[in-house]
């Protein structure tokens, strides 16, 4: 395990040195995108595919 | 940070794999049995009219689960990365920040909108629900963030059994808001079996953020022993 040197602030920090904004926000959108379409899509066909795994992982919006 | 991403995407993988089997073997089934036995009660489930046949929505269901827990273990890898001088307690880490994981993403949610047991119906509609949803989302993760932030500075200064009973406090917040929080859902199986399904929504759910933190765990110390092993954690961002 790394030391306690730093702390989360400096992890933000360094994180927004080294990471430029469009590749943050292409992640960001790619993470959305699967989170929306694995909850939320109301679309019948998605809808109906993934019933099962929204009943077993407990979503509400199925 | 890639490489904290890198085994978080790993570690997602391989729980999602076993979190899919799981759907498949266990979820799918009972998910199939219940409705059947809810639409025979006299009140028809709500989904009697399936658009996609059974064998798809099991296969669809379980490829979920494992892009589920690759989501969750990439959401992991960077969360643990940024907030890791946070978190308390050495080696405890990862089973922290799964614990973490685990009330933001599932538990405060249903704090006001249960798991529906196959048949149940939902009192409103998902334009309400997904707002609220989110809003739990962002709630939970508060809840979370003060629990564990109220007991490092807790522990610190008082000691560790006040630390821990800070760290209780909001835990109980969001209890009490499950309980007068009014009824989403209606009908549907008897109480007790609606019980054991959530409870087995509950564990498992819990066991995929467990193994995620297990398996991270795991990589993240082989990544320690084979790269950067220098005092300063900030060099092993650099690659």
């Amino acid at each position: 395990m790394s030391t306690n040197t730093d702390t989360v602030a400096d992890r933000f920090a360094t994180a927004g040195a080294q990471i430029d904004p469009i590749t943050a926000l292409t992640a960001l959108a790619l993470v959305a995108a699967l989170g929306f379409t694995l909850l939320f899509l109301q679309e019948p066909l998605a809808h109906d595919a993934l019933h099962d795994f929204r009943h077993g992982a407990g979503i509400i919006c199925h | 940070m890639i490489d904290r991403l890198r085994s978080g995407v790993a570690a997602g993988a391989i729980a999602g794999l076993a979190y899919g089997l799981f759907t498949w073997l266990v979820v799918s089934p009972v998910v199939r049995h219940l409705e059947h036995l809810a639409s025979h009660g006299g009140d028809h489930g709500h989904d009697a009219a399936h658009t996609v046949g059974e064998t798809t929505t099991a296969v669809v269901s379980a490829g979920g689960g494992v892009l589920w827990g690759i989501l969750l273990g990439a959401a992991f890898g960077v969360a643990y990365h940024l907030f890791e001088p946070g978190l308390p307690s050495g080696t405890l880490r990862p089973y922290v920040l799964a614990g973490a994981g685990f009330l933001a993403v599932s538990v405060s949610p249903w704090t006001v909108l249960p798991p529906a047991t196959p048949g149940m119906e939902p009192l409103y509609g998902s334009t309400l629900r997904v707002p609220l949803y989110l809003g739990l989302v962002v709630v939970g993760g508060i809840v979370a963030a003060t629990s564990i932030f109220g007991y490092t500075r807790m522990s610190r200064t008082r000691g560790r059994g006040v630390g821990v009973f800070v760290a209780l406090l909001p835990l109980v917040a969001l209890g009490l808001l499950s309980i007068i929080a009014p009824p989403t859902l209606t009908g549907g199986a008897s109480a007790g079996l609606s019980a054991a399904f959530r409870w087995l929504v509950g564990f498992s759910q819990a066991g995929l953020w467990g193994l995620i933190a297990v398996v991270f765990r795991r990589f993240d110390r082989r990544v320690d022993r084979r790269g950067t092993n220098s005092p300063t954690a900030t060099a092993r961002g650099t690659d």
